[in-house]
């Protein structure tokens, strides 16, 4: 049974990419010592998982029945005795990937029945000595319009903004072009700061539903959803959100 | 001599004998089995004794729980003196209360058992002995009134049972959860000296049935009966309307037919055929509520004292089987909050003025009599199930609240429920009740007021004390740009129940305040409690030469490849992307910049979430912090410190004009968590909702706006996708709780006259 999980949320500054690359590089969680995965493949796009019959049930390591993964612009397989899926809720909603035989009912009913929301930033640097937006306050909420404006500045990011396209601008924030999307940002904080706003060193836009390897960024409880159990791997499978 | 004892240890029982008695000292000596010896007092000896008929025991001190609690309490043993008599023939007519199940003379019943509660002062599992099913014979210990067994209703929302802790094997690992109300069990009645009669087969005393309140700790009077089975039949009506038709454990067995008359009429929900359907949900809330407020105003009348009283007997007991019959069945329960106010102003129009505390002059009682007058919302329940952890503040609270100028929401209007905690906690001075019951006559009873004014001071000046940042000792003046730290220290504090979380998050949050420009520094492991261990690793047995295929390389396909090579596995990683992380990508800004004006920024995930150091831990955050020693920045959703505003215009709004709406949106936040834990079905979502809530607040359009915005950012679905129930059952539940910090609730009291 999970319980909601106590305490802050807490930025992790440097980034949180530094958690899966120590992932990787097999550090252990006790810190003694680390041993790096060995194999990683990156760019293949599984396009087929098929399974032998009567393997189905997770860990149905039998002998000789092995799981065939297709991967695309590959002729043959990669063959393993189990594959452990952790693809993301978005793209088993989507269908992208196949299974063969098919997903038993009551996974494929939890699939359909979670919701794929999604988080979409657009991050931007200033020079520290531009920064014209309350330095202490770490959020910036105007009560209209798309963005909510997360100030990371505040937390550390000395000279970063980040703008949060709230949850019912996605899909017309996501048509924009990159540029686009930034000007129209730039143009609320211009409403908000007036003359005060410069322009960013750099910026960043993301489109997270667009993105083929994720359909979203964020599980969440659409109406009419029932609890099933689940044996995937995600943060869809779990209460709390990391 | 030679009487046969069981004794129950540690799960075990234990066969003895009395081999001789003290006569001076009154100590028997009970050689067991297995050799050992033990000295037992007349009373101890009867729990253990064979076949003997339970006799002469009187109270032990299960009270001191309540007295803890709140002063009131104390008083509250002082009983008015019993006003209906039973005659002989309605006593006959009914079977004795010893047939009752569970009763320690009924057949069948087991004497040793053992069941657990939680004593909330001590913070500490004890274990009882279990004397009946629902039935208790001894003085307050209505804890001992469940069925044996662990009692999840006894410990606090969260908390975790452990069985192998509890000596019980039948109970896997349990947690509470909020949904379940509190019990009631069946008393006997006190004498004037606050013990309570021993029940033995032939008491004849009348019955009383209580009911614990879980969320405040103390029990509640629910009636008081001439027989034990029509306690009993009380309880079974109070247990159902509690479980809001949901199975609740009855002394009798549940028929359509009672069912029906409660308004219980479909398989599972409150009578909803005027309301239907969602209607039928939110009356429930409602009745829920009506239900513990009609619990909390019979007990402040069953506390009275006759001489402090004006009103006949008859008059008095007709107001009683009004409340029970209007508020606490569900047949009739009034949806009408002023219904309530009107019983409630009946009661305070009759009790003379030297019962009232010296501070409740003619002119605040005539001001709290307008209110009821005028008063038509129950209250919020969040107000009810206040979970500040200091009593006294949630006290002082209140009597702020009803001093208030109206305008505001929480008890400024007047609600049911400020008004009743007013008058419970504020309004009847329980030192002069204490005294009448010790034979004091009313005109003497100046000393007690004063000293009742004293003990107001005292619990005033901590409140003060608390509201000036002397929060776990750290004192500092309550500003506005401190509020937030205060409030994330106080949920800090309440999440994590650690002096040590609460001392982080406060030095923690200077550092933010304090620390605008330039680089951040400063470790973490200086200012937070050290993280515990991760849990060992254990190796499950693999077959040899497995091969796994991890489908994706996200943070959980990265991890579970670790831990599979780790016991042996050929692992290989296939990854779509040309990255690793999935939905962790952290990219960086400023690539023309020179190396230190780069900044790595998240353009996914960037939080770890649940950062608390006491169990469980999120393992992530342990893996962050703990093992890899990174630099992580709590981040407020909340307060001054959480939020700048801008209005529809552009301009920021500053916080005063901002307060009324978190105020009202806070109520919201607080109304939809009762409406999701209690009630939400499937399809309810959360726009829908909170729309209507919104509307009961009366919002201006600016305010209305704000809270849409709010609410908007909560989440990353529209909030007319979500899931009501869904979201606030488990994840999304962090969300609303964190929100929902009751330090807004104290603004108030800081312009309070107390200052």
């Amino acid at each position: 049974m999970e319980r909601p999980l106590s305490g802050d949320h807490e930025l992790v500054l440097g980034g949180y990419g530094q958690v899966a690359k120590a992932l990787r590089d097999g550090i252990h969680p006790d810190g003694k010592y680390k041993r790096p995965l060995r194999d990683v493949r990156l760019g293949h796009v599984v396009t087929k998982i098929s399974r032998p019959a009567g393997a189905a049930a997770a860990g149905g390591a039998k002998r000789g029945a092995v799981c065939k993964v297709y991967v695309k612009n590959q002729k043959k397989p990669i063959e393993a005795h189990v594959v452990l899926c952790t693809l993301p809720l978005g793209v088993l909603q989507h269908g992208d990937v196949a299974f063969e035989p098919k997903l038993p009912p009551f996974k494929q009913i939890a699939i359909d029945n979670l919701g794929m929301g999604t988080e979409n930033r657009v991050a931007m640097l200033f020079d520290p000595a531009d920064v014209f937006w309350p330095e202490d306050a770490h959020f910036l909420r105007p009560v209209r319009g798309r963005y909510t404006f997360a100030n990371l500045h505040a937390l550390g990011l000395t000279g970063v903004l980040c703008a949060w396209v709230r949850a019912k601008h996605i899909e017309e924030v996501e048509a924009m072009t990159d540029v686009e999307a930034f000007e129209d940002v730039m143009s609320t904080l211009r409403s908000m700061f007036r003359e005060r706003v410069v322009q960013p060193r750099e910026y960043k836009v993301t489109r997270w539903s667009q993105d083929p390897f994720s359909r979203g960024s964020y599980s969440y409880v659409p109406v009419g959803a029932f609890k099933v159990r689940i044996p995937y791997t995600g943060p869809h499978t779990t209460a709390f959100a990391w | 001599m030679g009487r046969k004892v069981v004794k129950a240890f540690d799960g075990e029982d234990y066969d003895g004998e009395v081999v001789s008695f003290d006569a001076r000292e009154g100590f028997y000596f009970v050689r067991f089995e297995d050799g050992d010896e033990e000295e037992m007092d007349g009373r101890e000896l009867e729990d253990v004794l064979v076949g003997a008929p339970r006799v002469g025991k009187t109270g032990v001190g299960g009270a001191d729980l309540d007295e803890k609690e709140n002063a009131f309490d104390g008083a509250k043993k002082k009983k008015r003196t019993t006003r209906t008599t039973t005659t002989a023939d309605q006593r006959a007519e009914l079977p004795p209360a010893n047939s009752l199940p569970g009763h320690p003379s009924a057949p069948g019943f087991k004497r040793g058992a053992r069941a657990v509660y939680h004593d909330r002062t001590n913070k500490a599992l004890k274990s009882v002995q279990v004397v009946g099913r629902w039935m208790a014979d001894e003085p307050f210990n209505a804890s001992v009134c469940f069925r044996q067994g662990l009692d999840l209703r006894l410990f606090p929302v969260g908390e975790v049972v452990d069985p192998a802790r509890a000596g019980f094997e039948r109970w896997s690992t349990k947690i509470r959860t909020d949904v379940v109300p509190g019990y009631i069990g069946v008393t006997t009645s006190e004498d004037s000296y606050g013990k309570y009669t021993p029940w033995t087969p032939d008491y004849d005393g009348m019955f009383r049935v209580q009911v614990w309140d879980t969320e405040r700790a103390v029990t509640r009077f629910a009636g008081e009966f001439p027989t034990a089975e029509a306690a009993a039949r009380e309880y079974d009506v109070v247990a159902q309307v509690l479980a809001r038709g949901e199975p609740a454990d009855t002394n009798f067995p549940v028929t359509e037919e009672t069912r029906a008359k409660l308004g219980f009429s479909d398989g599972r929900a409150m009578a909803s055929s005027a309301t239907g359907g969602q209607g039928g949900d939110v009356r429930a809330k409602f009745v829920a509520k009506g239900v513990f407020l009609a619990l909390q105003l019979m007990s402040v009348e069953d506390n009275l004292h006759w001489d402090a009283v004006r009103g006949k007997a008859a008059e008095w007991d007709a107001w009683r089987d009004g409340v029970r019959s209007e508020f606490l069945h569900a047949a009739s329960v009034a949806e009408d909050a002023s219904a309530f106010a009107k019983k409630m102003r009946w009661l305070v129009d009759r009790v003379k003025p030297e019962a009232f505390n010296a501070e409740w002059t003619a002119e605040l009682r005539k001001t709290w009599l307008e209110r009821c007058d005028a008063c038509v919302e129950w209250g919020l329940k969040a107000d009810y199930f206040h979970d500040d952890p200091s009593d006294s503040l949630r006290w002082a609270e209140s009597v702020c609240a009803m001093k208030k100028a109206p305008g505001g929401i929480h008890g400024g209007k007047g609600t049911v429920m400020a008004l009743l905690t007013a008058l419970e906690k504020d309004a009847i001075s329980h030192e002069a009740i204490a005294d009448l019951h010790a034979g004091v006559p009313l005109t003497d009873l100046a000393p007690a007021r004063a000293r009742e004014k004293k003990a107001r001071a005292a619990i005033r000046t901590r409140a003060k004390s608390i509201l000036a940042g002397d929060l776990r000792g750290r004192p500092g003046p309550v500003t506005m740009k401190n509020q937030g730290k205060l409030a994330s220290a106080r949920r800090e504090s309440l999440g994590c129940g650690s002096p040590g979380g609460a001392a982080a998050a406060s030095s923690r949050g200077v550092s933010v305040v304090g620390n605008k420009r330039g680089t951040r520094t400063g470790g973490v492991a200086s200012t937070r409690k050290p993280i515990p261990p991760p849990r060992p690793f254990t190796e499950q047995p693999l077959p040899p030469g497995l091969k796994v295929l991890v489908v994706g390389a996200g943070v959980s396909g990265l991890n579970a490849a670790t831990q599979l090579e780790r016991m042996g596995a050929e692992v290989v990683v296939i990854e779509g992307r040309e990255r690793i992380g999935g939905r962790v990508r952290s990219e960086e800004l400023g690539s023309s910049l020179p190396a230190e004006r780069r900044r790595v920024v998240d353009l996914g995930a960037s939080f770890v979430c649940g950062t608390c150091c006491d169990p469980p831990v999120n393992p992530i955050f342990q893996y962050a912090a703990g093992t890899l020693k990174l630099n992580l920045k709590p981040k407020h959703r909340d307060g001054p410190s959480g939020n700048a505003w801008f209005g529809a215009d552009g301009a920021r709004l500053p916080p005063s004009a901002t307060a009324s709406a978190e105020d009202k949106y806070d109520a919201v936040l607080g109304e939809l968590l009762d409406v999701a834990t209690e009630s939400a079905d499937a399809k309810l979502t959360i726009d829908a909702a909170a729309q209507p809530l919104i509307d009961a607040m009366n919002p201006s359009d600016e305010e209305r706006e704000f809270m849409t915005a709010y609410m908007s950012d909560l989440y990353v679905a529209p909030m007319e996708k979500l899931s009501l129930r869904g979201m606030v059952s488990e994840g999304f539940r962090c969300v609303l709780y964190k929100r929902f910090s009751p330090i807004h609730r104290f603004q108030h009291l800081i312009a309070s006259p107390f200052n």
